[in-house]
């Protein structure tokens, strides 16, 4: 009895930390001004190569080449609430995952699909190359200029 | 009747008359002859009324041409045809091709002719020769010929024709006549055709961001002369260099054709020996016409623009002419031969051919293969892996007209699996009247429809507006026919192989087929809504076209984009997807007969696979249990032509339905 008693004791003092801990980082870490600004990625299982920009209005352009090709764009609204990101593209699709974010230093940031599934992407900071953005492929609802038309 | 076409008369060959007695009353009939027998089994090639006269093409055992290579020629012309009237034996290629190799895998140096006095009966010295053991086949030389009147309406500025022009119309090129060419960009424009349809054209206006073609592509115009003096092809023609800086009458480059600058006439009739020739009673400029859709020179301020004539910098395609055709005369099937190894050993990589034998002329496949032998070799000479010579290319690619005479099945060559046979469609995106449609008919371009367009003539502009020949109507003229619709897909296929050699992509020839017949835009829907089109004086039902007029309309800009990559499909890992096959088969893609899938075990064990997939109304069913990529190939039926492509499947835990990484 005794023992089970020092185990809830410690267990809640456990989450208590976790708690208070959680709290600090929301309170310390203005997640939006750290989302803001162009990201890469370039996934090790897969044959892709993502760019990603977030804007500080709460837009969002992704470029994104799978499979080789040329990068296909898309764009959409974000929101965040603490260090969870949620989406939904301009075709009215929400993003397949809702995420949470890590920031190991200014210019890497981790999101961690909050679906179930393991996926894990590590974005560093960069600028989408001009060619890219050039010669990329609209997607659906989508209105850049610059882009030729979904095929 | 205005479109024209390419038709060789054909009477019952031998081996079907030989079945036809047997099958009537065989009491009453004579048995036949031993001789008749003998040509009965040897028969390839059917007797055409248009057949050459004084004249056969034969087979010979490999024993027999290894004598005549030895020098012993007469020797075995004698022992062959002594009591026979043969005037001459000799090599049935003037000129032997320059693979070797390939040429005997082929069997090419075992074809002979024979010549005789035209005044004998062909027939009769076929059978006599059929008895000789060495000999193993006989073959008619079939003389094509233009069977409509091949007629071209002139383009003449009248003030009516000049109202007539697209409005709208965008061509990034300063070639004056290019707002009526529809084919390139389809405004919608009710002055061509009250039906028309905005878009229902080749795709090239974005294509043309990406490539307006490359010199190093030659496109070999097997067809009635390309007149190479024309202002707006001048520029575009292939030129051999040596013979044009050498000396007349000389082999200057010893490819053993002798003054071939542009190309070569294979017809022998003329006594033009070799020399291009389109000045003859009754040239209809189809070549020329045929040259121009491809490779006009685009930007010179002069008349049409093409397909892939380049953005104005003279740097689009080449375009070589092999001339089949001269005035009303033809190069029958030793020359049709001869000149796809020409065009094979000069560098094209794609022979356009807007020719073939009528519909029902052949049954199958193999009757083609047994009838027109030395034909069908060279075509598999100008395909053959050690002919190809651009680096974007492992074999070349050959592109026939379906045929005009609104039967349900493509002509042959194009019929062959190892051909692309292309369908004719109007400006408003619908089968023309005279189209083929149905077996062996791959794909469908524009090639005109007069019938839906203007009454007044000097008003219709809904045929193809493209090149032509100023001695027979005038500098550019309109034509119709699927003769105009296969240099659209020549055309198409000339960008794609440019663009895959400025990307440094290299396709067999199955692979790249396979990209061409998938970058369509669906029509089948179009058809079915559509009930009758007018045809002549006509009118008739469109319901019999519906899925086959091939895969689709050829889209300039989805064959770029497929070379770019290898489309992938995302899907969610741990549960069955089910994945429209639209985007990798076109929009034709539920008509489709699809055959297998087609994975490995490493694909398999990265993707966790739960069971084999499978497709279904064309929709492929999957399960991935494992996050990994891995390509899969997915095979289909087109009109009797396999074909395949390759997807790679991207199973994450992350799926959204518009295929966004997010």
């Amino acid at each position: 009895m005794v023992l089970m008693k020092r185990t809830l004791f410690i267990l809640t003092a456990l989450m208590m930390l976790a708690a208070i801990s959680c709290k600090k980082e929301d309170k310390n870490i203005d997640y939006k001004a750290k989302l803001a600004g162009e990201w890469h990625y370039v996934p090790e299982d897969f044959e892709a190569d993502i760019y990603a920009v977030f804007e500080v209005n709460g837009g969002f352009e992704l470029y994104q080449q799978i499979g080789g090709g040329r990068h296909k764009h898309y764009s959409g609204t974000w929101s965040s609430e603490n260090s969870t990101l949620s989406g939904t593209y301009s075709d009215g699709s929400a993003w397949g995952s809702k995420y949470s974010m890590t920031f190991t230093d200014d210019n890497t940031m981790v999101l961690t699909a909050l679906n179930g599934s393991a996926d894990v992407s590590t974005y560093v900071r960069e600028d989408v190359p001009d060619e890219v953005k050039d010669s990329c492929v609209e997607v659906k609802s989508t209105a850049a200029a610059d882009c030729a038309p979904a095929f | 009747m205005r479109h024209c076409r390419f038709i060789i008369a054909v009477i019952t060959s031998v081996m079907t008359a030989a079945s036809c007695i047997s099958e009537i009353d065989t009491s009453s009939v004579p048995e036949p002859s031993e001789s008749e027998l003998a040509l009965a089994t040897k028969s390839a090639g059917r007797m055409s009324a248009d057949h050459q006269k004084g004249f056969l093409l034969i087979y010979v055992d490999e024993q027999t041409v290894a004598r005549i290579e030895k020098g012993e020629i007469d020797r075995v012309a004698y022992e062959l045809f002594s009591g026979m009237e043969i005037r001459g034996f000799e090599p049935a290629l003037s000129h032997m091709p320059k693979n070797k190799e390939v040429a005997r895998e082929l069997g090419l140096h075992r074809w002979f002719t024979i010549t005789f006095d035209e005044s004998i009966p062909v027939r009769r010295i076929a059978q006599e020769v059929a008895m000789r053991p060495e000999i193993c086949l006989v073959q008619f030389n079939n003389l094509a010929k233009p069977a409509s009147d091949c007629k071209s309406i002139p383009f003449r500025p009248q003030p009516k024709l000049m109202a007539a022009a697209q409005e709208g119309a965008t061509i990034p090129f300063d070639d004056p006549m290019n707002s009526y060419q529809w084919n390139l960009n389809n405004t919608g424009d009710k002055k061509v055709a009250a039906t028309a349809r905005a878009g229902a054209d080749v795709g090239v206006m974005d294509a043309w961001k990406l490539t307006t073609g490359t010199p190093d592509v030659i496109v070999a115009i097997c067809d009635a002369p390309v007149k190479y003096t024309h202002p707006d092809l001048e520029a575009a023609m292939w030129v051999n260099e040596a013979e044009l800086n050498g000396v007349k009458g000389v082999d200057d480059d010893g490819n053993d054709y002798i003054d071939d600058i542009y190309g070569y006439n294979f017809y022998k009739g003329s006594g033009s020996h070799g020399a291009i020739n389109w000045e003859s009673a009754g040239e209809t400029g189809h070549g020329t016409h045929v040259a121009g859709i491809i490779g006009a020179v685009n930007g010179n301020g002069l008349g049409v623009s093409s397909i892939a004539g380049g953005s104005g910098n003279g740097d689009g395609v080449r375009l070589m002419t092999c001339q089949l055709f001269e005035g009303a005369g033809s190069a029958g099937d030793a020359g049709m031969a001869e000149a796809l190894m020409y065009a094979a050993d000069n560098g094209a990589c794609i022979a356009q051919c807007s020719y073939g034998y009528p519909a029902y002329t052949f049954e199958n496949d193999k009757s083609f293969m047994d009838n027109a032998p030395l034909e069908y070799r060279a075509i598999n000479y100008f395909i053959h892996p050690k002919n190809a010579k651009h680096p974007a290319l492992e074999s070349n690619i050959i592109i026939f007209a379906a045929g005009n005479e609104s039967a349900s099945e493509s002509d042959y060559p194009g019929a062959l699996p190892v051909c692309v046979s292309v369908t004719g469609l109007g400006a408003d995106y619908l089968p023309a009247g005279y189209t083929n449609y149905g077996k062996g008919c791959n794909l469908a371009a524009p090639g005109g429809d007069l019938w839906i367009g203007s009454y007044k003539e000097e008003e219709n502009i809904s045929q193809i507006l493209s090149t032509c020949i100023s001695e027979v109507a005038s500098d550019y003229a309109w034509m119709q026919g699927t003769s105009m619709a296969c240099p659209h897909v020549s055309g198409v296929a000339a960008l794609g192989v440019s663009y895959a050699g400025k990307l440094g992509k290299r396709f067999t020839r199955e692979e790249f087929t396979s990209l061409l017949l998938t970058s369509v835009n669906d029509i089948n829907q179009l058809i079915a809504e559509a009930d009758l089109k007018p045809f002549k004086d006509l009118s008739f039902s469109l319901r019999p076209y519906r899925t086959r007029m091939g895969t689709g309309a050829i889209d300039a800009w989805k064959l770029l984009m497929q070379i770019e990559g290898t489309p992938s499909v995302m899907i969610k890992s741990g549960t069955t997807s089910s994945i429209s096959l639209e985007d990798f088969f076109g929009e034709s893609y539920d008509d489709l007969t699809y055959l297998s899938v087609e994975i490995d075990d490493d694909a398999k064990k990265t993707l966790g696979l739960a069971s084999s997939p499978r497709i279904e109304k064309g929709v492929l069913n999957i399960a991935c249990m494992k996050n990994g990529s891995a390509k899969i190939r997915v095979y289909a039926n087109v009109g009797g032509t396999e074909i395949s492509r390759e997807l790679s499947i991207i199973s994450r835990g992350v799926y959204s339905e518009n295929g966004g990484w997010f």
